[in-house]
């Protein structure tokens, strides 16, 4: 299985050089944004020093993406006459795991999220709806590259896809609907991409339409999120809270910036300065000018994603190319809209810069696929390309 | 062809979320270039508050730079009220500690605290003891807490308190100097910007929001603290041996112009203003006008001299006390036969010096009295002076010709008197009185210099003055009514005066005998140094009443120490040097 001599392309070094940077950035700009007057670090509970911990988990993000950059992606697909199928036990763990946080979850901010790892876990804390988004793009990868032309029809084909993907989105979305319609969103397209008939699709829009409104009246945060954004002076000490602070320090570091460190709003103004509005921070140390930079190295990732998927040598390559690529991209979009108020606040972070181990940590695991999916053009056997 | 779809579908929607990426660029754009100054007026708002750097109120110093007025800091308690729990135990708690640190009434402050609204600094109490200061801090109550307080104070006490006058519990000056030369004093607050974090702690100082504080200009005087105590103290006891209702002292520079004492008896601590009552406030040598009686006289006789209308030597006939001058009948307290001119105002005869106003004509007697500057604000630089009262001419009746000459029908301040005295001491100039010296900064730089105030006029040619210092008036010291401010080391020459004191509303003279008992003299008559005035109003006419009597005595006593301490050679050799006479 592992062959290690394909030909490295510029472009997997490209996504490579990329998503370092953002996670070398990311550690960077947690570490700033976590300065605070009321908390002095202390050696004791350095494993709850967020710096430390994005330090770490970003080293083994990037050890993980060199492995996965390494580690060929077809390892992944859907075998014949076998019960080793990786893509489905990582679809299995994936919902193992939404479903045991619906159970054992932690609450935090209103939504159950997290899943503390306990003592054991050295008081850490887990999210599966990051492992969520690792598994639905593979396993809708995998699943359409075995199906091929099948996902045409629509008993055998296109709904037990809708039905896997459709748990997993249903159980990401009840607790996180921002991630919930960013996987959704990604499925939707991927499904696209594979083949399958857009009216069959659009059957299935309107119960997914039906299950987010649904959503968003269940829960009266969501609506006051909606409503904030529409006019966020409305209310500025409560749901407007959010957007106007985060506004605030986006105008705050104008054209160049405070300098990196000399941030304010991070001192107890801006909430979730280090995870959902690290952005923020970036723009107010770093000027709309290093904002321009985040987004320029995402735009060079999308366009490393582009030249992967039309490079890939199978369906299920280009499926996983395309797939990493929009996760990678929705979730940069979605951020960015929410910190710049042209989205309604969702807890939706910024793909390996905000804090957040697991996020950083799968999210790269997704990178690596697909720089692997680069690095491998043209390499995998012709069959593959058939039965695929 | 399925292939081909998932290539374009795949570039579609790269496509869109870079496209979408360029949206977010500029609305990043948007947000800085159009959202801007209102997001960052709302961060200002949110993370900045201006704290002021207080400045400290300059000083009053006299002439050699001793202090008579100057700011000090004391520790004082103050109460942020906004801080505490909206619950009403919770503050009558805060209040009940507060208060029994501070001896209040816990009751008073707790309602104080729950009426405060939205003001965040509440003063408990000024000046509080090191011990309370300790309380507080061990207290702990989140809110209340000590400042550095500035307040004016006073080291010389009473001294020249009408003059230097007090500040209000703001820092402003509602008298007298403080009042005057506010302007000078205060200085200008700076301020200082706090970078706040979301809890209200101040972790930084904005580079740009700093302005130190400038503290307030220093008034230099012309006063000489020396001799203002000895004139206080002169004047005090004047008025307490003759019981009267009070004095005015005044020492002047003829030089000059420098008014080197200004003194008001009974007078009040500006320390305590409030123990006093406000009447005790006015600066009577500028404020209150009195009919001058006999001082009044020398001027009088100087213009008829200039005018030529008189000559030394000349006889009149004083018409032994009792003369009527149409159907008004003068008296002079002594009956006198023939004088000589000089005799006349040795002496202080009202008919002769009604005759000698006769032969001046209402139009030269009120020229006269407008050259020595009667019936004209001096120009003092003190607020609240009055211009006293000379009629016009028109209103003059035929009486006022008789009357002017000896004091009457005029009305003239403290400080006009000394000032048109100073003229017969230095040779005829009327100069412009002044008190204020100079203005320093805080740094010592002057500001202000107004040692030389230029505006001077001729009130009698030189040789008048001349004349009428040496024949006239160190005759009335020597043998005359003013015998008692004699000194022996020093010719001093000077007028004594006593006036009856107007009712109030004009229209005659009370019958219970009030009198101003005054004294103008200056010394040594070869050199004037200094031109003292001395008035004691409503001296008990039981014990004496005379200018002479009551007044000269405390210029004599004024005199020698002022010229002692003044180091002013004696121009008088003393026919015997007695121990104790040493600084006669």
């Amino acid at each position: 299985m592992f062959r290690l001599n394909s030909q490295p392309s510029g472009c997997s070094a490209t996504v490579t050089i990329v998503a370092a940077s953002l996670l070398g950035i990311g550690v960077v700009m947690v570490f700033s944004a976590n300065a605070s007057l009321s908390s002095s670090p202390s050696s004791a509970d350095i494993l709850h020093n967020a710096t430390f911990r994005q330090g770490v988990c970003a080293v083994v993000a990037l050890v993980v993406l060199l492995v996965t950059c390494l580690w060929p992606y077809e390892w992944w697909r859907l075998r014949r006459d076998t019960v080793f199928q990786p893509a489905v036990f990582l679809m299995v763990l994936a919902i193992g795991l939404l479903a045991a946080v619906l159970v054992f979850g932690e609450e935090r901010n209103g939504a159950r999220r997290w899943l503390s790892l306990g003592i054991a876990g050295g008081g850490l804390s887990f999210q599966p709806s990051e492992v969520a988004k690792l598994a639905i793009v593979v396993f809708c990868a995998a699943l359409c590259g075995r199906l091929g032309i099948r996902i045409r029809w629509f008993w055998r084909g296109l709904l037990p896809t809708v039905l896997a993907l459709g748990l997993v989105v249903g159980l990401v979305g009840k607790e996180d609907l921002g991630t919930g319609v960013l996987l959704m969103a990604v499925c939707a397209w991927m499904l696209v991409a594979a083949g399958a008939k857009i009216w069959h699709l659009g059957i299935f829009s309107l119960p997914a339409l039906g299950g987010v409104v649904y959503l968003i009246c269940v829960a009266r945060f969501r609506i006051d999120r909606l409503l904030a954004f529409l006019d966020p002076y409305a209310d500025p000490q409560g749901a407007g809270y959010h957007p106007i602070q985060s506004m605030i320090t986006i105008a705050s570091g104008g054209w160049w910036g405070r300098g990196l460190g000399a941030g304010i709003q991070k001192y107890g103004y801006l909430p979730e300065g280090r995870s959902d509005f690290i952005f923020s921070v970036i723009c107010e140390e770093l000027g709309l000018i290093g904002g321009v930079a985040i987004i320029g190295l995402f735009v060079v990732l999308m366009w490393a994603g582009r030249r992967a998927m039309l490079s890939a040598a199978s369906d299920f390559g280009r499926l996983l190319a395309l797939g990493a690529t929009l996760i990678l991209g929705f979730q940069a979009v979605m951020n960015i809209g929410v910190v710049t108020v042209s989205l309604p606040t969702k807890g939706i972070s910024l793909p390996l810069v905000s804090a957040g181990g697991t996020g950083v940590i799968f999210l790269s695991i997704l990178v690596g696929l697909m720089a692997n999916v680069a690095r491998r053009r043209h390499k995998e056997p012709r069959r593959n390309n058939v039965s695929g | 062809m399925r292939s081909r779809r998932s290539y374009l579908a795949g570039q579609a929607i790269i496509a869109v979320v870079v496209a979408a990426f360029l949206g977010l660029v500029g609305r990043l754009v948007y947000i800085n270039a159009h959202d801007g100054p209102q997001l960052l007026a709302r961060a200002k708002r949110q993370q900045r508050s201006e704290v002021p750097l207080h400045h400290r109120r300059g000083m009053i110093v006299d002439c050699r730079g001793r202090i008579l007025s100057g700011t000090l800091l004391r520790k004082s308690a103050f109460m942020d009220p906004t801080v505490l729990p909206e619950k009403e135990d919770a503050v009558e708690a805060a209040a009940g500690t507060a208060a029994r640190i501070l001896g209040l009434e816990p009751g008073e402050l707790s309602q104080g605290f729950l009426a405060a609204g939205d003001r965040r600094f509440l003063v408990l109490r000024r000046g509080i003891t090191a011990e309370q200061e300790e309380h507080i801090k061990q207290a702990g109550i989140y809110g209340l807490g000590v400042f550095d307080e500035p307040y004016r104070v006073y080291p010389m006490d009473g001294l020249a308190g009408a003059l230097v006058g007090f500040v209000a519990a703001d820092g402003h000056g509602v008298n007298g100097l403080e009042y005057q030369c506010d302007a000078w004093l205060r200085g200008e607050n700076g301020v200082k910007t706090i970078i706040r974090d979301a809890r209200r702690k101040a972790f930084w100082l904005a580079e740009e929001g700093y302005r130190p504080a400038r503290d307030g200009f220093h008034v230099v005087l012309t006063i000489d603290a020396e001799i203002q105590a000895t004139v206080e103290r002169e004047l005090l006891a004047g008025v307490e041996r003759f019981a009267a209702e009070g004095g005015v002292g005044i020492v002047m520079h003829p030089k000059t112009g420098a008014i080197l004492a200004m003194a008001n008896v009974p007078g009040f601590d500006p320390n305590d203003y409030g123990d006093y009552g406000a009447s005790l406030y006015r600066n009577r040598a500028i404020t209150d006008p009195y009919e001058p009686g006999s001082t009044f006289k020398p001027f009088v006789a100087a213009a008829a001299l200039s005018e030529g209308v008189v000559k030394l030597g000349e006889v009149f006939d004083c018409e032994d006390g009792v003369w009527k001058d149409g159907r008004r009948v003068l008296h002079d307290h002594h009956p006198y036969g023939l004088l000589t001119f000089e005799d006349v105002v040795v002496k202080s005869s009202n008919i002769g010096m009604a005759k000698i106003g006769k032969r001046l004509g209402p139009e030269r007697l009120h020229r006269a009295l407008k050259a020595f500057g009667f019936g004209d604000k001096t120009g003092v630089d003190l607020s609240g002076e009055d211009p006293g009262m000379v009629q016009s001419l028109s209103r003059w009746s035929t009486y006022t010709t008789t009357s002017v000459p000896m004091g009457h029908e005029i009305s003239v301040t403290p400080l006009q008197l000394t000032r048109a005295f100073c003229a017969l001491a230095n040779g005829g100039e009327m100069l412009q009185p002044f008190m204020i010296r100079a203005v320093l900064a805080a740094d010592g730089r002057v500001v202000r210099d107004f040692s030389d105030p230029t505006p001077r006029s001729r009130a009698v040619p030189a040789k008048i003055a001349k004349t009428m210092k040496d024949k006239l008036l160190c005759a009335v010291v020597n043998r005359g009514t003013g015998k008692k401010a004699q000194l022996a080391r020093y010719q001093v020459f000077g007028k004594t005066g006593t006036a009856q004191i107007a009712a109030a509303g004009g229209g005659g003279y009370k019958k219970e005998r009030a009198y101003m008992a005054s004294f103008i003299g200056a010394a040594p008559a070869d050199d004037p140094q200094v031109v003292v005035l001395v008035a004691i109003r409503r001296p008990d006419p039981s014990i004496a009443y005379g200018g002479g009597a009551v007044a000269a005595p405390v210029v004599r006593e004024i005199l020698s120490h002022t010229l002692a301490y003044l180091d002013v050679a004696p121009d008088r050799a003393t026919a015997s040097l007695t121990p104790g006479g040493v600084w006669d």
